[in-house]
């Protein structure tokens, strides 16, 4: 029975197949298909921040455009951090958590399955709630930071700020609950000889962003809570009055969650390109270790340097010269990572696929948004910076340069496995440098007219500053890069509609995942995997080159990766109670926002009752 | 291998239970909660000037809720004992009793919360009120889930006569555990404890609340 791949046929053993129809989308606790409702959803919100930002650039086309008033300017900046962070790039990342956490340890689901349903529920319901009441009834208006006295009742008399802070803590529900859900998987449910020091490195840079999540949530959670009270019972916790009241306060705890929040965008798609560079490097990673340790530092260290987002409030010398400190020092596990990729493809024979593009301009791209970020280490440099465009260009390279980037990468690589089918790879290539080209064009100039002076957040720009040029190239740039992301669109659309088949293994990958079929199986594995090395289907394909040399050992094979067959297949039933709780959760937040109670009770009442019926199902 | 295919469920890789590592990643999670809510309510603790301030705390009615929560620890830890022991009177006495001290804890809360409305403190009268009243309102909140938590541990019995959603089959396996027995007893005694590690983080954070806010001034 020993076999390399994980296409097991055993006379009598009946597999269990997904449920079927629309029904079972509504009901699914499968992780892959959870997956895929997270991969498409955030691509629609990204959509719709992509327009938000389009517009945004045709307004600062030219100067004293007419596109946009300041009111409409202020709502869609703030609509497109919004999105693009909490709908856009961390649900594009949690898609990823879900499909491939449980392949690449070897595990058939996540620790909770309904309990990831309903992450997924929330998601959408914090989306769904942000857009619909930002569009229809009030958008909230002050930045993506939400910043106080802006944000308070007194200078935001509309509903705008209220929407946001029930949205975004739906939205943090989401990642709280998904958060717990990922670390019990990956701690709990590795295959036999799956140790830590053989986890792939995009589950350990998940592992990493969960407990960033875990301790960076509830900190923000406070300021929601504080600020509703501000706005709703009249406290006064970040408005100054004649009781005290403190607008600081809010900063420190947005921070203390926002610097977190920038590993937990960049981390999973670091652990992305670290799985695929090797593959198309066709060489081990360099430095697998260092590359976890200074993810971990990297983890540690993003507690210790919000401050470095405040250097302009002055909170005196001596607490922005450590901030300072602090975030100097964290250039340095990510110079290590940024080694390590490089040093992975020095004297390897690379094969140049759209993945692979995508996955070496994250590490130019992201190295040049880091070293803009060092800059602002230094409080002088960082003065001189604040609100102007080279911020808005530092970010981008990080966000877009890096997050993007990557994750872009990754659906090229994983989309065989997750639907069977192969991106066209000669059209991805034009994709690719559509974008990188696009990408570059608007943030680049950036750098140049913010350094000049030109400020960011403000709905209109005065002529004879030097700032026309940038300004024109960043706009085309922007038009660019959503013809770019049209095309990959139409990319997909070909793929799903094409006959070609995927192979299971179609890079020669190294990880568990390629060892079963593409798509993936209902079941995941027909067998539970052993694992001997930390490329473990890398070294059952290829005994000779195996991974990890064991001195005296050399000529054993290793063990077979499926060696027992399983004569039961367990799979988690579908459950309604997911969807019921998530729809209970938002009338609980429509109602909150119009102070409407039969909805909060309703919404409750939905909530307790789905958790008894929960509570009550078999898992 | 066998027992892997009755329950369905494969041995964990840290030989610890699903839930309860959920439940300790949880907790985790939720001390940061709390402990932000403890840092704000630090910062505005000198700002009680015409409002409610560390002056009006009553360290006897509170410290008496403190006892009374400290002993539903207890009697927590005692219902747990009983279930081991396969005690059914005493794990039901003993759960009663735990929800019955938390109820005693959050009618204490109310009084208190009450007493100083009456007087005209609430929360916009001082910042000191503000943080106050947010802080050990949230955590009276979690004792009030905790309370609710323990009942219906008692209401339903859990694992025994489940239901699934009509209409679905999934797999050949998905069927209930041929013997009854064990499983009400696999699946009720790790929600139980769930409930009772729940229970004691709530009765921890009352401990620092306590010493913070009440011991210390006194």
């Amino acid at each position: 029975m020993a076999t390399t791949t994980g296409e097991l046929h055993i006379e009598g053993l009946h597999l269990p197949k997904e449920p079927p129809g629309f029904k079972g989308w509504l009901l699914t606790v499968d992780h892959k298909r959870i997956a895929k409702l997270y991969l498409f959803t955030s691509m629609l919100f990204f959509a719709l921040g992509g327009i938000a930002a389009l517009i945004m650039r045709t307004q600062l086309a030219v100067p004293d455009a007419e596109v946009v008033d300041g009111q409409a300017y202020n709502e869609l900046f703030t609509m497109h951090g919004t999105i693009m962070i909490f709908l856009g790039v961390m649900p594009l990342n949690a898609a990823f958590f879900n499909y491939l956490i449980p392949l690449q340890i070897g595990a058939r689901d996540v620790a909770y399955p309904r309990l990831n349903a309903l992450s997924y529920w929330l998601f959408l319901s914090g989306g769904l709630m942000l857009i619909g009441l930002g569009l229809f009834v009030a958008a909230p208006d002050a930045g993506w930071f939400n910043y106080p006295p802006l944000s308070e009742a007194k200078y935001s008399p509309h509903l705008g700020v209220v929407v946001w802070l029930i949205s975004l803590g739906t939205l943090g529900v989401a990642s709280l609950a998904a958060a717990v859900n990922f670390v019990v998987t990956i701690l709990n449910m590795r295959a036999p000889g799956m140790s830590f020091a053989r986890l792939p490195l995009f589950t350990w840079m998940s592992l990493i962003t969960q407990f960033l999540l875990l301790f960076s949530m509830p900190p923000l959670t406070v300021a929601f809570i504080l600020l509703l009270f501000d706005r709703v019972a009249g406290t006064s916790f970040f408005q100054p009055s004649e009781i005290g009241g403190d607008p600081v306060l809010w900063q420190h705890m947005f921070w203390f969650f926002g610097h977190p929040e920038v590993y937990i965008l960049i981390l999973p798609p670091m652990g992305m390109i670290s799985d695929i560079i090797p593959t198309f490097a066709r060489k081990p990673i360099f430095g697998y270790t260092a590359i976890v340790f200074s993810g971990i530092t990297i983890g540690f260290l993003g507690f210790t340097v919000w401050v470095h987002h405040m250097f302009a409030v002055g909170l005196g010398p001596i607490t922005n010269t450590v901030f300072a400190a602090s975030t100097m020092l964290i250039a340095i596990p990510t110079g290590v990572k940024v080694l390590n990729w490089s040093a992975t493809l020095w004297n390897a024979s690379i094969r140049m696929t759209t993945p692979m593009l995508y996955a070496v301009s994250f590490v130019a791209l992201f190295t040049v948004g880091g070293l803009s970020g060092m800059m602002h280490a230094s409080v002088p440099v960082d003065h001189q910076h604040t609100d102007t465009y080279f911020i808005v260009a530092h970010f981008h390279y990080v966000l877009f340069g890096g997050s993007m980037m990557g994750i872009l990468a990754a659906i090229y690589f994983w989309w065989p496995k997750m639907f069977g089918k192969v991106l066209d790879d000669s059209l991805g290539k034009v994709q690719w440098a559509l974008t990188f080209l696009g990408f570059n064009l608007t943030f680049g100039p950036m750098h140049v007219i913010g350094n000049d002076g030109m400020p960011r957040r403000v709905y209109t720009w005065a002529g004879g500053n030097g700032w026309e040029w940038g300004n024109l190239l960043a706009t085309a740039g922007s038009y660019l890069t959503a013809l770019a992301l049209a095309l990959f669109v139409v990319i997909m659309i070909k793929s799903m509609m094409s006959k070609e088949e995927a192979p299971g293994d179609p890079w020669d990958g190294a990880t568990l995942e390629w060892s079963i079929p593409s798509p993936t199986p209902f079941y995941n594995f027909a067998a539970i995997p052993t694992v001997s090395s930390e490329r473990p289907f890398w070294d059952a394909k290829y005994p000779s080159h195996r991974a990890t040399h064991e001195p005296g050992n050399e000529e054993t094979a290793p063990p077979a990766l499926y060696d027992k067959a399983d004569e039961h297949i367990h799979m988690p039933p579908v459950s309604y109670w997911p969807l019921v709780f998530g729809v209970g959760f938002t009338l609980f937040g429509v109602g909150f926002v119009f102070m409407f109670v039969p909805a909060i009770i309703l919404g409750t009442l939905m909530m307790l009752g789905s958790l008894y019926g929960w509570s009550l199902e078999p898992s | 291998m066998s027992n892997e295919v009755h329950t369905g469920h494969p041995p964990t890789s840290l030989g610890l239970d699903m839930r309860k590592l959920g439940m300790w990643t949880f907790i985790g999670s939720e001390s940061i909660f709390f402990a932000t809510l403890i840092a704000n309510y630090f910062i505005w603790r000198p700002s009680h000037e015409g409002g409610l301030g560390p002056q009006h705390l009553d360290i006897n009615l509170t410290g008496a809720g403190a006892f009374v929560l400290l002993m539903s620890s207890l009697t927590m830890v005692l219902a747990l004992a009983g279930l081991r022991e396969g005690n059914q009177r005493k794990y039901t006495r003993n759960i009663l009793l735990t929800a019955g001290l938390g109820t005693v804890f959050l009618c204490i809360q109310v009084y208190e919360f009450t007493h100083f409305w009456s007087k005209g403190y609430w929360l916009t009268e001082s910042m000191f009120g503000g943080s106050f009243f947010i802080l050990t309102g949230f955590h009276g909140a979690h004792v009030f889930w905790g309370v609710v938590w323990l009942v219906s541990l008692l209401v339903f019995r859990v694992g025994r006569g489940a239901r699934r959603p009509l209409g679905f089959r999934v797999g050949v396996d998905d069927k209930l555990p041929a013997d009854p027995a064990e499983a009400t007893d696999g699946g009720s005694y790790v929600s139980v404890e769930l409930c009772g590690l729940y229970w004691h983080f709530v009765d921890l954070v009352w401990v620092f609340i306590f010493t913070l806010i009440y011991l210390l001034p006194y």
